[in-house]
């Protein structure tokens, strides 16, 4: 991890304490308060998080939503890249394809393609498959450019000790190309938790339930709510992905600034 | 384990796509216990040569025999465990500390981890790498270090046979002299069968115990022991590249004991007696003998035994008839 990636990790986990500190500010503040008392501010009604009684619920059930529609689609990402990495680091002239057809996914309104799927399936399955189509192009490029970027004196090396070919796979050419091939993984991630929100048209998509409830009541108290979280989504799976990388290569983590 | 010869036998190599042979048919045998060295203009095939012993390279005709087996009738993971190999660019394993890096054979062996400890330590005593450093990356570690870890790793099995590709290029020529010297010692105890090629006609002297010096094609011009090469060069192509000054290296072969001294009491008169500061030893080269006695300027330059007594001087013509021998 270089030197920024580390100040992002610290800077990081600062927003998260904070975070945490100010809600048990407010929590201590809005304590007996009521539904019928004053607000403690127009725009934002500390009264709906903690006062309402459906709420604690209706947040954990979004948060189920949300983190599956992001964990489901990366994790059949990452399955569906390493094959088409496979086949395209044997049958070269077979890249060009495959990364167009990654990039043509994102030229589909995503609007369009939720909407076409969940007429074919049911709109969990739909919402799914749509969400890992638009990881593939990030995933896979990564774990191709990670694996060519292995040194070919490292590979010279462990052919010449007399490593088989997936001796070699295992023990030196994914253990290089990890960080990159996880900094795909991260990218996707981060992207998926924004674009769950769009199969809030298919009856489903985490937090932005709130936000899209928010918007059409014109009431900004949820608006604000489901934004802050989604975000806060990204940024603590962002961090727990960071985490595994820098447990995972230690090599890296001792060089950093070089 | 000690070396094993390697016999190459009517070996070509051909590239795909190229109009002429790489390696043109050649037959060599590298002794049992020797360091040979390759050398050659760049592009001769040097590292061709040397790949298609340990079959990273495989030869479009001919055979290549170790101690009498083909190499091709062994499953070629297990053959390339049994051959040490230091790359050109030394190629550590960056994601793995010098320690794993050490082990890398040992354990792709299945050695017992208990054995893999005490070898890795083993091997860092012997190419002087300080216990401290085996936790490292090989990042950490500056040029001369990697490449004696490289030396480390190829020797880490105890192979028979050591293919050694320009294994101290990286290096200054000071780090690289002492490496060279540490090789040598090296081998003195462990009697591999070294291939080793190099750019660095000096280095090719003062490790092998026969050159072969190629030319492009991989022909082989001449193969012979350091001083017949120098004394007797088989073709123009091969003086050109030993260089105007191949005597004054042919000196550097020989050591001030391989001359007839001139005994003590038979000393020159007085005013010819050299003066203090010309003194060198039995072990001294012929080269610094001569630089000593060219630098006080005087005819002769006494030599002095280990215990400090006077065995003897050594004059420019003893210096000259060592080398008409
Ligand atoms: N994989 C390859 N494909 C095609 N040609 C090759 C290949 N490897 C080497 N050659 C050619 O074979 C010839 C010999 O190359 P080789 O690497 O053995 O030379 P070398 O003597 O080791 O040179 P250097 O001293 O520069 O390392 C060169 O002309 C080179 O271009
Ligand atoms: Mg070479």
């Amino acid at each position: 991890m270089t030197r920024p990636g580390r100040r992002r990790v610290v800077i990081g986990a600062a927003v998260v304490v904070a975070t945490g500190l100010f809600a048990w500010w407010a929590k201590v503040r809005i304590d007996g308060l009521s539904l019928d008392t004053q607000s403690t501010s127009t725009w934002f009604r500390w009264e709906y998080v903690f006062v309402r009684e459906r709420t604690p619920d209706e947040l954990e059930e979004m948060f189920r939503q949300h983190l599956q529609l992001t964990v489901v689609p990366v994790v059949a990402g990452i399955a569906i890249s390493t094959v088409l990495t496979a086949v395209g680091r044997r049958v070269r002239w077979l890249l060009a394809p495959i990364y167009g057809l990654g990039s043509f996914l994102y030229a589909i309104p995503s609007l369009a393609l939720f909407g076409i799927l969940s007429t074919y399936q049911s709109n969990e399955t739909a919402a799914t498959a749509a969400l890992t189509s638009y990881t593939l192009l990030i995933i896979t490029r990564n774990m191709v450019e990670g694996l060519d970027g292995v040194s070919p004196a490292a590979l010279d090396a462990a052919d010449g000790m007399g490593m088989s070919r997936t001796q070699r796979l295992l023990r030196v050419e994914l253990p290089l190309a990890a960080p990159t091939i996880l900094t795909g993984v991260r990218v996707a991630t981060v992207t998926t938790v924004g674009l769950v929100g769009i199969s809030v048209v298919i009856q489903l998509g985490g937090f932005a339930v709130l936000i899209f409830d928010g918007y059409e009541r014109q009431f900004t108290t949820p608006l604000v709510l489901g934004t802050v979280l989604s975000i806060a989504l990204a940024i603590a799976l962002d961090l727990a992905l960071r985490a595994v990388g820098w447990f995972a290569t230690p090599w890296n983590r001792r060089t950093a600034g070089r | 384990m000690t070396g094993q010869t390697i016999e190459l036998v009517g070996v070509t190599k051909t590239f795909p796509g190229a109009d002429r042979p790489a390696v043109a048919p050649l037959d060599l045998t590298f002794a049992a216990g020797e360091i040979t060295a390759l050398i050659g203009p760049s592009g001769c095939g040097k590292t061709t040569t040397l790949r298609m012993v340990n079959r990273l390279i495989e030869p479009t005709a001919g055979a290549i025999t170790i101690d009498g087996v083909d190499v091709r009738d062994r499953p070629v993971t297990e053959l390339r465990r049994d051959i040490g190999y230091v790359i050109q660019q030394i190629g550590l394993f960056p994601h793995r500390t010098i320690a794993q890096n050490i082990a890398t054979v040992p354990s792709l062996k299945g050695w017992p981890k208990a054995r893999i400890a005490e070898r890795v330590e083993e091997l860092a005593d012997l190419v002087g790498i300080e216990p401290a450093m085996l936790t490292r990356y090989p990042s950490e570690l500056s040029g001369g270090q990697q490449q004696r870890v490289g030396v480390a790793r190829a020797l880490a099995a105890d192979p028979p046979v050591l293919l050694m590709d320009e294994p101290f290029g990286a290096v200054d020529p000071i780090v690289r002299g002492r490496l060279q010297q540490e090789l040598r010692t090296l081998q003195d105890r462990l009697h591999k069968t070294i291939v080793l090629v190099t750019h660095d006609l000096d280095e090719a002297i003062t490790l092998g115990d026969k050159v072969a010096v190629l030319d492009v094609g991989g022909i082989v011009e001449q193969f012979a022991t350091p001083d017949d090469l120098l004394a007797a060069p088989a073709s123009g192509l091969v003086a050109d590249f030993l260089g105007r000054d191949r005597s004054i290296r042919r000196l550097a072969l020989s050591t001030v004991a391989d001359l007839d001294l001139v005994p003590p009491d038979l000393a020159p008169p007085e005013g010819d007696r050299p003066p203090g500061d010309a003194v060198v030893t039995p072990a001294t080269t012929l080269r610094e003998a001569l630089d000593v006695i060219l630098t006080a300027s005087t005819p002769a330059a006494t030599v002095v035994d280990d215990d400090g007594t006077t065995i003897g001087t050594v004059t420019l013509d003893a210096i000259r008839e060592g080398l008409a021998r």
